[in-house]
């Protein structure tokens, strides 16, 4: 290689001086610029921006494995458990890998019984958590249990711990207004309301333990776990912040006179094929507590938390085995009879008769003679109170021609129809309280019935029947307000709120929800005529009410149905003298409300003197 | 300079250790040690050599060391997908590493084999000739962060040499427009060319990572996170989380500016910065008091490589760079370019202790 280059050569050493300062300065130029541009960099990320790339860095590396808050409990008003929790045996699978987890699922979902897609759905919801394990199965079997402990070579990532799962004691007792729980979905997810809460979370699905939802659920505690880039735990864990344990929840429901109302209505419903549903309100007259609410038939909460199939969920909505929706609060119903106690206050408040007013029935109203009585013939010469005794049609047709539609919708509302009553659930319905102006916005422009109110339909609504739509709960709000001097209370299933010591933390007081103001001699005539249908012969429950230890009032209905047999209703206060509960019995279809509803409520009255007052019967007995 | 190098080598050790704890029994640690004591020797071997000898050797180390680099597609061992190490048991040797220093002897013998600057166009063409071979090997294991490093050795020594500036830039704008042109020809044209997808992702992505956080971006998002996270102190050596629970891919080589900003803060990164600087200042001194025009080129090509290796280096760790595979010199773990830096700053010593012997 003759390059001419030789290693010894001396070679003048540089440039001239003019040449190597113009090559320094050129130099230099491109490392101060180089090194400022890095050093303004460096300066704009550690101090100017520094703290948040530092919390940007903690983000990455801290995690929070949450520890459960145990959830509040719900007791009756003498403390007896309704709702509680216990540990069950919960499997999780804490991922690791894909081809460990394409060995291990399949495996464990064929012990489990479930599809492995199930089981893979749950583990791609905590992708990317590798920081917590992924519950699979709640609540498994001792069986199940001793399979997977013995598999437990061939099961990586799987174990077995215990977790508080919800538990219901009474099983179906008052299911429809207690709840389940469930985990969080999507949509609630997705929902800004449910900002604290995350996937996987087990939050109150239905009833109380979704209204009570923030006081139940407590405060989750969690551990401070570091991890990898990949998300796995370091090991090194941080300080724990211990859960704050949700507060319980003291209802008014009497637990045994819950059982009475549930145990009278599933005989009936088993006794009536042709219903399709039965529900009650009892309230305390004084205070608006309600002391029992039924609806059934409702579900098992313990069978449904524990990871019910769909197949089967569906089989036994279908069959109508079991139903969630709570009809005492939301199912919709034409009061029929049950609502002359509302004429009877309206039209005695707006003077259009006087209780000693005799009106002759003859069997049909005469201004309209296709509106007949129920009994053929007539009852003859009727006052207030006997007209409701013997739940005298014609007599409240010429009611409801003296009153008009539109009055009469103002003590409607007056007493609380058409609203919500305010009890502590979701999703209560509102109901239809029929006028001219609802008639005209309902079958305005394009209907087929005609917008005007007809004439006999202003007769008819005094009845009850024409487009009256009531909640069982809203006319048992109306019985204990007739039976409280006017004064509705609202109606409050939770009494107290208890901390995790059970001490009371906060009492919820009874608050008025509304008050008809008139003469209070109005209600008593009412309440009279109300007694007479229990007490006296020809009174339309008479016959299941006779011999009834105390003085109750009632008035029983049985709605015209058009897409089915009658419901059948009974509305009711007692004792006479000083009323303490009032209630609304209802039978979806049950038929004559004094043959089914009646009976229902009298089996009520008869728990309600076992069970409510012991101290009282203790001393009659005494004396 | 001896004591700045030492400081970084030092300082090396325990970054590295931290950055690499995963592998257990200060695994990295210990190589380190064993490479600082080799790079030490290579270094002393580097001031004792006549640097005009392995000048005139040079063609004879560019043979041997092209056949090395064609010997890396035979018996190359891969990782991370390129193939750049000739595996000789108890070290794996670089030889792209090596062609730095190559690169920058055999130009300083071009340089030196004629009078006067470089500077007619022509020439320039020619002199870049002998580079095509050497940087299309390395392209191809691929590696186009040596490739870069060795052009920019090159250029940078033309203007030691005395080429002007002018003439510099023209050829930096050619350079780009052919550039261009392949890059066209590739992406649109389809035409063939050694052209790694990922060079052309990473170097977009490295401006801009918040763009794909997960994807293309994570690298340096992670990066930058890692040293904004430092703040002014610095989270203390070896409680760097970017860094000991490993969110920043490759953070013992390349990215080990990274663990320097998040353990040791701003100060730490001034004082580091500083030490870099020190070391390019000696390096220029070394090459305009030289007392042949083989020093002067030598000690010029060496800060050349240092200077445009830590600026890309620290420049990509923090998104102002483009992300290309270039290590930070004597901080980043790396056997052979640990080796080949400590003997190219032995050469520059050699350079400016030459000027003294002159004197006596």
């Amino acid at each position: 290689m003759n390059t001419g280059y030789r290693s010894r050569e001396d070679r003048p050493g540089n440039l001239p001086s003019r040449e190597l300062k113009r090559i320094r300065n050129g130099v230099l130029i491109v490392l101060v610029a180089g090194f400022v541009l890095i050093v303004s960099q460096l300066f704009n990320l550690q101090i100017i921006r520094g703290e948040k790339y530092r919390s940007l860095s903690e983000d990455n590396y801290l995690r929070i494995t949450p520890i459960p808050a145990p959830r509040g409990e719900i007791f009756d008003r003498n403390g007896k458990l309704l709702v509680t929790s216990r540990p069950a045996f919960t499997v999780f699978y804490w991922y690791l890998d894909e081809s460990e987890a394409e060995a291990t699922l399949p495996r464990l979902a064929s012990i489990l019984g479930m599809e492995p897609a199930e089981i893979e759905a749950k583990v791609r919801q905590y992708a990317g958590r590798y920081f917590e394990p992924v519950p699979i199965a709640k609540g498994i079997t001792p069986e199940t249990y001793t399979r997977i402990v013995e598999d437990s070579p061939n099961l990586p990532g799987v174990f077995i711990d215990p977790q508080p799962i919800r538990y219901y004691p009474q099983d179906e007792l008052m299911s429809t207004t207690i709840g389940y729980v469930g985990e969080i979905t999507q949509s609630q997810l997705d929902d800004p309301g449910w900002k604290d809460y995350r996937m996987g979370n087990i939050v109150g699905q239905q009833g109380l333990e979704s209204y009570y939802e923030s006081i139940l659920r407590g405060k989750n505690g969690g551990y401070r776990v570091e991890v990898d880039y990949r998300g796995r735990p370091t090991g090194n864990v941080g300080p724990g912040i211990e859960p704050e344990p949700g507060k319980s929840i003291q209802l008014e429901i009497d637990l045994s006179l819950q059982q009475a109302v549930e145990n009278a209505l599933r005989k009936t419903l088993e006794e009536n094929k042709d219903a399709t549903g039965a529900s009650v309100v009892v309230l305390d007259v004084k205070t608006g507590g309600v002391l029992a609410i039924a609806s059934m038939p409702g579900f098992d909460p313990n069978i449904l938390i524990s990871g019910i199939s769909s197949k089967e969920l569906n089989k036994r909505l279908t069959s109508g085995e079991w139903r969630f929706a709570n009809l005492a609060t939301t199912g919709l119903y034409p009061p029929g009879s049950a609502f002359k106690i509302v004429t009877a206050v309206a039209a005695l408040a707006e003077e259009k008769t006087v209780p000693s007013e005799d009106f002759l029935d003859p069997g049909y109203h005469p201004s309209a003679p296709t509106l007949v009585c129920h009994k053929r013939g007539g009852h003859g010469y009727v006052n207030m109170e006997e007209a409701l005794k013997v739940s005298c049609n014609t007599y409240f047709y010429e009611m409801g021609r003296r009153l008009g539609v539109d009055t009469l919708a103002e003590y409607c509302r007056a007493l609380g129809l058409g609203q919500k009553t305010g009890i502590d659930l979701w999703g209560e319905n509102y109901g239809t309280v029929p006028s001219t102006e609802w008639k005209q916005k309902a079958y305005g422009e394009g209907r087929v019935a005609q917008p005007e109110f007809l004439f006999s339909e202003h007769m008819m609504t005094a009845m009850g029947q024409a487009f009256h739509m009531y909640t069982p709960i809203q006319m048992a709000s109306v019985t204990q307000a007739i039976a409280n001097n006017g004064v509705r209370m609202k109606p409050r299933l939770a009494g107290k709120i208890l901390d995790s010591q059970h001490n009371v933390a906060e009492e919820i007081l009874p608050e008025v929800a509304g008050e008809l103001q008139v003469d209070p001699g109005i209600f008593d005539i009412v309440m009279a005529g109300m007694l007479k249908v229990t007490t006296e012969p020809g009174g339309t429950a008479y016959w299941i009410f006779h011999d009834c230890p105390i003085k109750v009032g009632g008035k029983t209905g049985t709605a015209q149905n058009p897409l089915g047999e009658d419901h059948s209703w009974f509305v009711g206060f007692g004792p006479y003298e000083d009323p303490e509960i009032a209630l609304a019995v209802v039978v979806d279809q049950g038929g004559s409300g004094s043959a089914v509803a009646a009976p229902i409520a009298r089996e009520i009255f008869d728990a309600f003197l076992e069970f409510s007052q012991p101290h009282e019967t203790e001393q009659v007995t005494v004396d | 300079m001896l004591s700045a190098v030492l400081f970084l080598e030092i300082l090396s050790l325990p970054l590295i250790d931290s950055a690499t704890h995963s592998a257990g029994a200060h695994y990295y640690l210990k190589k380190q040690l064993v490479l600082i004591a080799v790079s030490l020797l290579m270094m002393g071997l580097g001031t004792f050599i006549d640097y005009r000898d392995l000048v005139w050797l040079s063609p004879w180390i560019l043979g041997i060391n092209v056949l090395l680099l064609v010997a890396v597609f035979f018996v190359g061992r891969t990782a991370g997908g390129s193939t750049r190490w000739i595996p000789l048991g108890f070290f794996d040797l670089q030889p792209s590493e090596l062609f730095k220093l190559t690169a920058i002897l055999f130009a300083a013998r071009i340089l030196c084999s004629r009078d006067g600057p470089v500077d007619s166009i022509w020439s320039i063409i020619l002199f870049y000739g002998w580079l095509v071979i050497p940087a299309f090997l390395i392209l191809k294991q691929p590696d186009l962060g040596t490739t870069l490093v060795i052009l920019v050795i090159a250029t940078g020594m033309l203007y030691f040499a005395g080429t002007s500036a002018r003439s510099i830039l023209t050829l930096v704008a050619l350079g780009g427009i052919i550039l261009g042109i392949l890059l066209w020809l590739y992406v649109y044209a389809g035409v063939p060319l050694p052209i790694e997808e990922h060079w052309i992702d990473r170097l977009v992505s490295g401006f801009n990572p918040e763009k794909d956080p997960l994807g293309k971006g994570y690298q340096v998002l992670q990066s930058k996170i890692a040293i904004g996270s430092g703040t002014v102190w610095g989270k203390g050596l070896g409680k760097g989380t970017q860094n000991r629970l490993d969110f920043i891919p490759h953070q013992e080589t390349d990215f080990i500016f990274s663990v320097v900003g998040e353990e040791l803060g701003f100060v730490g990164t001034m004082i580091v910065l500083g030490v870099y600087v020190l070391i390019l200042c000696r390096c220029l001194i070394a090459a305009f008091t030289s007392a042949d025009k083989e020093g002067t080129l030598i000690a010029g090509g060496v800060m050349t490589m240092l200077l445009f290796q830590s600026l890309v280096n620290i420049g990509m760790t923090m998104g102002i760079m483009p992300v290309t595979g270039i290590p930070l010199p004597f901080l980043s773990y790396g056997g052979t370019a640990s080796v080949v830096n400590a003997f190219a700053i032995g050469l520059v010593l050699n350079v400016s202790w030459k000027r003294h012997k002159i004197l006596f």
